[in-house]
């Protein structure tokens, strides 16, 4: 009888000792969400002021500008492709060349492009510094002279984005999908960081979710909140991430998420470092903790910065489906680039990489899906059996959610303050209904996503995934098109959307 | 429930209430610029009253005045018609109140009033400007050496002549068109300055902001640094040089392109290119043949840019026996026109 007791005695401690901690645990995570926020905000004031400021805008169209090289890996891309081309070959900005590389397409990717631009081949004239999977041709356009276009066999985005990077003429690389729709102004805004006189090893902007929007001559013409609330909540989500999540690593010293859809690098460091892993399913985020590593470990004193105005475009996953392989693969690469980079860990000669952005994405980002299933198992559970008080349950439901939705609806403050890409009041509202629906339903599943990732990972999983589009500007009608499923050992293809999932705040 | 209700209530109220206030600021700026853009034309082109100016600008908030204000007049107004409308605007309560703001801890103040100062800033602002000049926000800076370059204030331009090298390129290649406004002052300071003796950094700023000037005085100097003992230097000289065509600067150009650094063979026939070069056909043609894949580059790029014999060279080179020489003219020569002018720039 006394050890009946006993047993229930330490089951009922251990209960609550563990939803203590994770009560805490989600307080704490909550609250450096809160502390990014309150980082951002300063830094989003200064941008949003420095973007309204003609001066600063026209500086950068003079000489000043430095000069970049967009690279754009490509996988039966044909549908798009000519379209995507012309959008990127017609920016607002003084230096930029384009290198379109055609990553073995089993479609006519290629044949449109040489159709379209009146492309011709030319002699292998260029340093070849990494190893990469042979190159068949390379081409020259003989009506635009910023393009240049290489054939190569498959070989994986990171493969096509290396190739790129060897044909590349410019100082600074721009990887950018080749679905990523990128605006006018877009280069002039990014490359704002090197007026400041800051020396610069990377810049990412900000990714929208395009879903809805208006879309002509690869330009979004009107921005749209979509109606669905799987797309809906994602934007929320997209706007939260970039707005304050990224941002606020500005100041902290240890941004490492330059996402792969639009992101700006020194072209030296990456070729120092090799370029892009061809192993890994998230190779942007991969590249960003190599290119800290490397500045870190050679001393070198350049930033890796953020910058927040809307600058890119991408198509969300509009069914769970899609999401989840989508959200699995994008926590299998966190995990795999975790392990492959434990060094940086705790580690003081890696400054804030070490001792604030890895142990972060460690116990916030990866070990966050299996804390706050731990946290509404044994919550629902020791309610269930009485062995938590209900005011256990309601304060753990306030802190997980009601401190989650707060975040979010401030970065929809946040956005609608400065930026204000959506100009129509429903869309705000959508966005702030959008903030409230989000956890409901849609973040524990994609906890179970995240989840799954572990058993792939433990599996050695290192396929991408079959992903699906519904095309620009296609909007809410279900006659949307989509594109041809891409088998899964080759990674270059459509499904280059790689926003690692750690630019998401989990509501743990 | 109802907690949520009225979060959402306050949220969308708040946004409503910060769009309508951005929205108006946006607008008045706006009207600002569609009222003030003909009466400054006018007073220009025509001779009108500055008064009316001076009107319209009072009747707009700060802001707003300083935004219409700054975006014509640093566009259309020529030195002297600037430090008249400094005379006249000086004195207004909106620029006093800017202009107190100068020395302000929030930056956005201190930006505002150093973009005013580009428009009425006279020689007794030099110390302000000389401070916003050194302002810890970079922005700031940057629309301080506007406010400076456009004063003839000679301690102005040496500091920002002095500070260059401590900068990004990027904002090197602002402050040399900023510095551009004031030529003639500022190729006198460069030539003090473009000396065998000075710091290696400082010196290729100079060499740089000598090229940018393209001021032939200066770059006369810089003819004479291109047997520099350092390699970084003869780089930025060779590169300096494609704006200098002068009778002395071909053969210095053809010694650069025998240089033992690499770097330096490269600006030097893209220089040869820009410059049209003729009689230096034979020697990038030869460079053609380098083993620097940037050289080669490079040469190939100039024989197309030259045209004519030297052209023709570079279609021989696409026959020649040297494999890497072949494939870089054949990737020139099959170049458009525009192309090759558009590769050779950047």
């Amino acid at each position: 009888m006394y050890l009946q007791i006993d047993i229930e005695r330490l089951i009922v401690t251990a209960v609550h000792a563990a939803d203590l901690t994770v009560l805490w645990y989600t307080f704490l995570v909550n609250s450096f969400f809160a502390l990014l926020l309150i980082l951002a905000g300063p830094q989003l004031f200064a941008h949003w002021r420095f973007g309204s400021e003609d001066v600063l805008t026209r500086s950068l169209t003079s000489s000043a500008a430095p000069r970049v090289s967009i690279i754009v890996p490509a996988y039966n891309e044909a549908v798009s492709i000519v379209d995507s081309l012309r959008s990127l070959l017609t920016l607002r900005y003084p230096y930029y060349e384009v290198v379109l590389v055609n990553d073995g397409s089993k479609d006519d990717t290629l044949q449109h492009l040489i159709d379209a631009y009146d492309l011709y081949e030319v002699p292998p004239a260029v340093m070849r510094r990494l190893r990469t999977q042979k190159v068949r041709a390379y081409y020259r356009s003989k009506t635009w002279t910023k393009l240049l276009v290489v054939d190569k066999l498959n070989g994986g985005k990171a493969d096509s984005l290396n190739v790129a990077l060897d044909a590349a003429r410019f100082p600074f690389v721009l990887a950018c999908d080749a679905d990523t729709l990128i605006e006018p102004d877009a280069l002039l805004r990014l490359t704002r960081p090197f007026l400041f006189d800051q020396k610069i090893a990377a810049v990412g902007g900000t990714i929208r979710v395009v879903n809805s929007c208006t879309v002509r001559d690869g330009r979004v013409t009107d921005a749209r909140v979509d109606s669905r609330w799987l797309p809906g909540v994602q934007t929320v989500e997209y706007l939260r991430a970039f707005l304050f999540g990224r941002l606020g690593w500005n100041l902290l010293g240890g941004n490492l998420n330059i996402s792969g859809a639009f992101g700006l690098f020194r072209r030296d460091y990456l070729t120092e470092i090799l370029g892009y892993a061809t192993s890994t399913v998230t190779e942007d985020f991969e590249v960003s903790v190599r290119l800290q590593r490397h500045l870190k470990e050679d001393a070198i004193k350049a930033n890796v910065t953020f910058i927040p105005d809307p600058v890119a475009w991408t198509e969300v996953p509009t069914s769970m489906k899609v999401l989840g392989r989508q959200r699995e693969r994008w926590h299998r690469g966190l995990i795999a680039t975790m392990v492959t980079h434990r060094k940086v860990l705790f580690n003081p000669k890696y400054g804030a990489t070490g001792l604030i952005a890895m142990p972060y994405y460690l116990f916030c980002e990866m070990l966050a899906p299996l804390v706050e299933t731990i946290g509404l198992v044994l919550t629902l559970a020791g309610t269930a059996f009485g062995l938590l008080a209900p005011a256990y349950a309601v304060a753990f439901f306030v802190v997980t959610y009601l401190y989650g939705i707060v975040l979010s609806l401030a970065a929809v403050l946040m956005e609608e303050a400065t930026f204000h890409k959506y100009r129509r009041p429903a869309d705000s509202l959508r966005l702030i209904l959008f903030a409230f629906i989000e956890p409901l339903g849609y973040r524990q599943m994609t906890v179970w996503f995240r989840l799954k990732a572990f058993w792939r990972y433990v599996r050695g999983d290192h396929s991408w995934g079959r992903m699906q589009r519904e095309g620009f500007g296609a909007g809410p009608a279900p006659a949307a098109a989509s594109t041809p499923a891409v088998p899964a050992p080759t990674p270059a293809a459509t499904t280059a959307r790689s926003l690692t999932p750690v630019s998401v705040p989990p509501i743990s | 429930m109802m907690a949520g209700g009225i979060v959402v209530a306050i949220s969308f109220l708040a946004l409503i209430a910060l769009r309508w206030r951005i929205d108006a600021h946006h607008a008045e700026v706006e009207a600002g610029v569609a009222a003030l853009e003909p009466i400054l034309q006018r007073w220009l082109v025509l001779g009108g009253e500055i008064d009316e100016v001076r009107t319209t600008l009072r009747g707009l908030s700060p802001y707003a005045a300083l935004r219409s204000l700054a975006r014509l007049a640093t566009q259309q107004v020529t030195f002297e018609r600037q430090q008249l409308l400094a005379r006249a605007l000086r004195d207004e309560p909106w620029v006093k109140r800017i202009l107190r703001d100068a020395r302000s801890l929030l930056w956005w103040h201190r930006f505002d009033a150093a973009r005013l100062l580009s428009v009425v800033g006279r020689e007794e602002d030099a110390g302000l400007i000389a401070a916003l000049l050194d302002d810890r926000s970079p922005a700031v800076r940057l629309v301080a050496m506007d406010a400076a370059a456009r004063l003839k204030a000679r301690p102005l331009l040496q500091q920002e002549l002095d500070t260059l090298h401590l900068r990004q390129d990027a904002v090197q290649a602002y402050q040399f068109a900023a510095l551009a406004r004031q030529p003639g002052i500022v190729a006198e300071a460069l030539v003090d300055r473009l000396t065998p003796e000075a710091a290696t950094s400082a010196l290729n700023s100079y060499i740089d902001a000598a090229g940018a000037l393209a001021s032939p005085v200066a770059l006369d100097r810089v003819r004479e640094l291109a047997t520099h003992p350092a390699p970084e230097v003869r780089v930025h000289v060779a590169r300096a040089l494609r704006r200098h065509a002068e009778p002395g600067t071909p053969p210095v150009l053809v010694q650069l392109l025998a240089d033992a650094d690499w770097r330096v063979r490269a600006q030097a026939s893209r220089a040869l290119g820009a410059l049209r070069c003729g009689i230096a056909t034979k020697e990038l043609a030869q460079a053609v043949r380098d083993r620097s894949w940037w050289v080669r580059y490079r040469s190939a790029l100039a024989l197309a840019q030259i045209g004519g014999p030297a052209h023709e060279e570079l279609l021989r080179l696409t026959t020649c026996d040297d494999p890497m020489a072949r494939d870089m003219s054949t990737l020139v020569s099959g170049l458009s026109s525009a192309a090759v002018v558009e590769m050779s720039e950047v």
